[in-house]
């Protein structure tokens, strides 16, 4: 059984203009110990997601159908008393804001000492003992627990988040965006790190991000979103070099890659499409060098292709992968016509 | 928490300076304002000889730069000259009526951010429900009722009416206190207390519930809170010890200089409550023309005010730990 | 970016606001028209069947009774929404131009005038309002101009700050830098880039100052330093409270009065609440 089991999830926010459809329909899982990465431009519905997920959400944000099945029970249903629980004991957040996550007024030390003593059930002494371990585990000094987060570097921040996470040894942690906000050479620290503890405490993990090559080096699966929706998925190694979706070659397009030094970097033309209201068609089409008319009437359903890799796409066009892979390797494919 | 002492050291000469400009503003206000300070004073009766002999015994027969100095230096030393209507010493008889302020501004003080400070909690907890607007509809209400109106209907029923309690005064008729403490400890003095402290409280009550509101509205949003919840903590845990207590900074703050401004502020009320105090006696010496008494009265009022400012920067930069002396300015 | 239109825009979408605006206009229809609708000259005292009419309570003449004077407390009432209204918008007026003439050239020139001019602003806040309006006012002569002199030269102190510091944001935009680049004169710069984004804030104070004005002048002519020539409801409330309405239960006398001054006062909080609204649309949207 799958430790993490989202099927045809939905969230939905509440907006002046109407409805808008931020996850519609997302389906995918996690085994236990592995790690899957969850990839889209900003604004696709990842975070959403997440706050779905943990069902800590904006106001107007709401879950009209899907369900969330964590080690086999659906965590939409469970009653916020309950839920409450579940929250960080069994499910931990790394958070996309990790940078302003601590309360700036109490010395970083007070975090930890609530989480294990409130939810860990620890006494005063053992918290601090078990945050000396975690401090010393995620490479930060544990002289430093005193302090207040404003006298934390940014990459001191980001390790004090994960430390945190991992604070009552959780079965899956999601990582929003991790090392967005930090520069490359500490990016590249928190990363192993992240890799390393993952390895050692046999983690499950969900990493979010927009950066395709975070994914490629820490992820055993890859999902991609598209304007709320699932558009590829498959193993990692699967989809980056065998991409399905004509979006997928364009993210890959869009970051450099370390196997190619030399490689010309492509945007997307566009932006993603309004919410309230979304294309009929392919939620990509507008934007897709490859849409015919078909894509813009009728939604294109999410196909496997690859028993094995897990690996299928929502796309018309599956047939034609090698000829579309060729010409979105081209600068001239994604110019506007 | 460390404090920053040359900050310290230069909000501190700051408000020196400040003290020094409004006692010389004060001193040039009563000795240019039209008429002579002593016309009230000298009986017309008196000869040319007694009037002058007065006009030395205030010092008003030299320049005015030399009585300027005169004033100065004896500020310095705590002498703030002598009232006409007491025949005693400014500073003696302020310092009789000064603790009658004091008590009466603390106790109110205390209610008002009390209360305040929880139902602004309250009130941002509601948040877009119909309670909110009640709320602040009421709290409105508090804000925009003229205080010595209030302190007239309260007197008006509580004391005319029911009977319940005294109308003015510290204590009954001819009852003095044995000393400060007596006095304080006394019931009957709280008694006497209690609707003008009522009333001043529930002037000062909207300005921390509408802060502590506004503030905990927007801290509510920030991301510490939303992980906290992420956290698995309780929601009264997120509210209070998150977003409140982040939003509480700037109300202690408010605290201080609202201290300041009641100073000034309950003129009104204790002259409805004839509350012997500091406001009362500033406007019995203005209305007979004691103007060595009002200028005490006026100075220790702006001084306290004054005072209050520099502690509320203190405060400030205590409370939070981000700021630094840079942002202070 | 505020724009002067959403000023017009918050009275369709805020109620508070809307309310806020008909209590104002009602007010100064009343005060506009007060000798058509007050029965008496507010000073009158009046006499029925050749003999004053002391202290009674409200009847078919009087519908709010009369004073111990036997004046007409409703054309009091009546006429007492003058000296309010323009005590508040004069003093508002003046509290709005200095504030934001002091906080604008403190923000723009910054340097030693910056310093200076907030010097001055620290002393203004170190003055006690209530004592210097009744020391003032005791010295140049129980008159509601003097009342608005005495206000005006303390009320501005908080425009000025919040005028400051909104300079000072403004200042660093792009906009104003590249308007300065490209040689634009400090004249055209202050009133073509800066003005149009400060002058909502200046008439969300201004409009608060319109409250705190109305609430001075009434707790100055309470304590007996008002204008005895215009009655104003404090110069009433003054009235009731030296002629025992309080022991009397006379509240036929103090009700009115003070119900206006709060009417007044809260219409400038509501509009004041939809301007904080349309300044900080952060909150709104949620």
């Amino acid at each position: 059984m799958s430790l993490l089991d989202v099927r045809d999830m939905r969230v939905y926010y509440k907006t002046k203009k109407g409805i808008a459809q931020a996850v519609d329909g997302v389906s995918f899982s996690v085994e236990p110990g592995q790690s899957l990465g969850l990839v889209g431009e900003s604004g696709c519905g990842k975070s959403t997601m997440v706050n779905g997920i943990i069902r800590v959400m904006a106001k107007n944000a709401f879950i009209p159908s899907g369900e969330v099945l964590f080690d086999g029970q659906d965590l939409t249903l469970l009653p916020e008393k309950e839920m409450r629980n579940v929250r960080w004991r069994d499910l931990s957040l790394i958070p996309q804001a990790a940078m302003d996550s601590l309360n700036p007024v109490y010395p970083v030390e007070d975090a930890f000492t609530e989480v294990l003593t409130l939810k860990g059930n620890m006494t005063k002494k053992e918290a601090h003992a078990r945050t000396v371990e975690l401090f010393t585990m995620v490479g930060l000094d544990p002289d430093r627990l005193g302090n207040f987060p404003h006298e934390y570097s940014g990459g001191m921040k980001q390790r004090a988040a994960i430390a945190l996470a991992l604070a009552l040894e959780p079965r899956l942690v999601i990582a929003d965006e991790p090392v967005t906000a930090l520069d490359v050479i500490v990016q590249r620290q928190v990363l192993n790190e992240l890799k390393r503890l993952r390895s050692e405490l046999n983690l499950a993990l969900i990493m979010i991000t927009h950066d395709i090559s975070v994914v490629a080096e820490t992820c055993d699966n890859i999902v991609v979103m598209y304007a709320g929706k699932v558009v590829e998925k498959g193993s990692t190694q699967e989809v980056l070099e065998n991409p399905l979706h004509p979006y997928t070659m364009g993210l890959e397009n869009a970051f450099p890659d370390p196997r190619q030094q030399d490689k010309e970097l492509i945007s997307i033309e566009g932006s993603p499409p309004d919410l309230v209201n979304p294309p009929s068609g392919c939620r990509f089409a507008p934007r897709c060098p490859f849409a015919m008319e078909r894509c813009l009437a009728e939604e294109p359903p999410y196909e496997e292709v690859d028993e094995e890799h897990q690996h299928g796409a929502a796309c018309f066009r599956l047939s034609e992968t090698l000829k579309l892979q060729k010409l979105a390797k081209e600068v001239e494919t994604w110019q506007p016509a | 928490m460390t404090l920053n002492w040359k900050y310290i050291g230069r909000r501190f000469g700051q408000m020196l300076l400040t003290l020094w400009i409004i006692a010389t503003i004060l001193f040039f206000v009563f000795r240019l304002m039209p008429g002579n300070p002593l016309t009230a004073y000298i009986d017309p009766n008196f000869t040319k000889e007694q009037q002058e002999i007065l006009l030395e015994q205030f010092g008003l027969d030299k320049p005015l730069f030399q009585q300027y100095l005169v004033f100065l230096l004896n500020l310095l030393q705590g002498n703030l000259g002598t009232s006409f209507v007491y025949r005693d010493d400014v500073l003696r008889v302020v310092a009789r009526v000064l603790p009658n302020t004091l008590y009466l501004m603390l106790f109110s003080l205390i209610i008002a951010y009390v209360v305040g400070v929880l139902g602004g909690i309250l009130l941002a907890w509601l948040r877009g429900k119909k309670g909110e607007t009640v709320g602040i509809i009421l709290t409105l209400f508090t804000r925009s009722a003229p205080q010595f109106w209030v302190g007239m209907l309260v007197l008006a029923i509580f004391s005319f009416r029911l009977g319940w309690l005294p109308s003015s005064g510290t204590g009954p008729a001819g009852v003095t206190y044995a000393s400060e403490w007596a006095k304080f400890t006394s019931p009957v003095f709280w008694k006497y207390m209690l609707l003008p402290s009522l009333t001043l409280a529930i002037y000062l009550l909207g300005l921390p519930l509408l802060l502590m509101r506004t503030n905990m509205v927007e801290t509510m949003e920030e991301s510490y809170v939303t992980i906290a919840r992420m956290r698995g903590l309780s929601e009264r845990r997120v509210m209070l010890k998150y977003a409140a207590r982040n939003a509480i900074l700037p109300v202690v703050t408010a605290m201080a200089v609202g201290f300041g401004y009641a100073i000034g502020g309950n003129v009104v009320i204790e002259n409805v409550f004839s509350w012997p105090g500091l406001g009362r006696l500033l406007v019995d010496a203005v209305t007979m023309s004691d103007y060595p008494l009002a200028q005490g009265a006026f100075l220790l009022a702006a001084a306290i005010m004054v005072f209050m400012n520099f502690v509320a920067d203190l405060l400030y930069s205590v409370l939070d730990p981000r700021i630094t002396v840079e942002d202070m300015g | 970016m505020i724009e002067m239109t959403s000023i017009l825009e918050f009275f369709r979408q805020d109620k508070f606001a809307l309310v806020g605006a008909i209590i104002y206009i009602l007010f100064i229809l009343v005060a506009l028209f007060a000798p058509a609708i007050a029965p008496y000259d507010p000073q009158e005292m009046v006499r029925v069947d050749g003999r004053i009419a002391f202290n009674r309570e409200p009847e078919k003449n009087f519908k709010l009774g009369t004073t111990n004077m036997g004046r007409d407390i409703f054309s009091q009432l009546i006429y007492g929404a003058r000296p309010a209204l323009t005590v508040g918008f004069t003093a508002a007026l003046f509290v709005m131009v200095v504030g934001t003439v002091v906080g604008l050239v403190s923000g723009y020139f910054g340097g030693k005038v910056d310093s200076l001019l907030m010097r001055l602003t620290d002393v203004v806040f170190g003055i006690p309002f209530d004592p210097f309006v009744i020391v003032l006012v005791s010295f140049l002569g129980p008159s509601i101009w003097n009342i608005v002199l005495a206000m005006a030269l303390l009320l501005w102190r908080d425009t000025a700050r919040v005028i400051r510091s909104q300079v000072l944001s403004i200042k660093k935009r792009a906009f104003v830098e590249a308007a300065r680049v490209s040689g634009a004169s400090h004249s055209r710069i202050i009133f073509s880039y800066i003005m149009p984004n400060i002058l909502p804030l200046s008439l969300l104070y201004g409009s608060l100052a319109i409250g705190w004005a109305i609430l001075t002048e009434a707790a100055v002519s309470f304590l007996g330093f008002g204008d005895p020539s215009s009655i104003s409801w404090g110069y009433m409330l003054h009235d009731a409270y030296v002629s025992q309405a309080l022991s009397r239960g006379a509240f036929y006398w103090m009700l009115p009065p003070g119900i206006c001054i709060m009417l007044l006062v809260m219409a400038g909080f509501y509009i004041s609440r939809g301007a904080e609204e349309v300044l900080q649309p952060k909150l709104r949207s949620m």
